[in-house]
């Protein structure tokens, strides 16, 4: 069992693997909604000049 | 006995379809949900793997726990490479349109990925080999490879124009395929500290089941959390591309 016998270098490796992976997944998902948010908004002011 | 090619142009006429930014974004909002499952479920029982269900080793005791993050890591780094050099290839002689949005997607990917393959490595080489680095082929190729993927990144940021930058990092991406041969067979072709391969090796795996089980779960899971994060940036880089043109557009009017 890992707890048993617990080591440093085991668990920084999986916490930093961890850390960069939630970073990629994070940095996907909000990019994506910002992006969304500021296509619709593009789009509006697109469609207000055409009227 | 007759030739059949009704497989090959079906597959080219699927890839066209797909190459409709519309028509991909559809099919990514579909498997999207599907592949975050795969990947959650993946990591659940290979971190179970990993951390519990495996044996320690007879010489590492509980640090050989680290092969099971920094393998996976490794070969994802190498296999995003060569994902790219065939979306370069797609780029330069077929110009599909979701090629080059396919290669820019992957590359910051394939760089956290080469991160996390030398921090992990460096973690590991500590206890094992008493040091953090060296500056040996294996591990000297990896840092060339995430070197290469900084330019790559670098030098689509630095030019403006779309289609010459996609052109550009192909040809980039695909001149720097050598250092995958290099990285693989480093091992074998120079002398390191670094082991030889123990998976994927002619004369079979050298590594007992209970250990081979995790790391392939786990090779599965990096795969999946790839393929994941793959879809999701190559969305938001064709709405990113979307915007870019509004905004051109836009700016042509009010000049």
């Amino acid at each position: 069992m890992f707890f048993e016998g617990h080591n440093g270098f085991v668990t920084v490796s999986y916490f930093i693997t961890g850390a960069v992976m939630l970073f990629l997944i994070l940095h996907t998902i909000l990019r994506g909604r910002a992006d969304k948010i500021r296509l619709k908004q593009l789009t509006k002011v697109m469609q207000a000049d055409k009227t | 006995m007759e030739y059949s090619d009704q497989k090959p142009s079906q597959i080219l006429t699927w890839m066209n379809r797909q190459g409709n930014p519309v028509r991909f974004i559809a099919l990514a909002d579909k498997l999207i949900p599907l592949v975050a499952v795969i990947t959650s479920g993946l990591f659940m029982w290979g971190l179970y793997l990993s951390l519990f269900a495996s044996p320690e080793d007879y010489q590492q005791g509980q640090t050989v726990r680290i092969m099971y993050i920094h393998v996976p890591a490794a070969w994802l780094a190498m296999q995003t490479y060569l994902f790219m050099a065939i979306n370069g290839l797609g780029t330069l002689v077929w110009k599909h349109p979701i090629a080059d949005v396919a290669a820019k997607a992957a590359a910051p990917i394939g760089a956290a990925f080469t991160l996390l393959a030398l921090v992990t490595g460096a973690l590991w080489g500590k206890p094992m080999w008493g040091t953090w680095w060296v500056w040996d082929a294996r591990l000297t190729s990896v840092l060339i490879l995430l070197l290469m993927y900084l330019g790559l990144i670098n030098l689509r940021g630095m030019i403006d124009s779309q289609s010459q930058a996609a052109k550009l990092t192909a040809i980039l991406t695909l001149a720097g395929i050598v250092i995958i041969p290099v990285i693989k067979f480093s091992v074998e072709w120079w002398s390191t500290l670094h082991q030889p391969a123990s998976v994927l090796r002619a004369e079979g795996s050298a590594i007992d089941a209970s250990m081979m089980w995790p790391l392939f779960i786990m090779a599965l899971a990096y795969t999946a959390l790839f393929t994941l994060l793959l879809l999701m940036r190559m969305k938001n880089e064709i709405r990113t591309r979307k915007i870019l043109r509004l905004l051109s557009q836009l700016s042509q009017k009010e000049s």
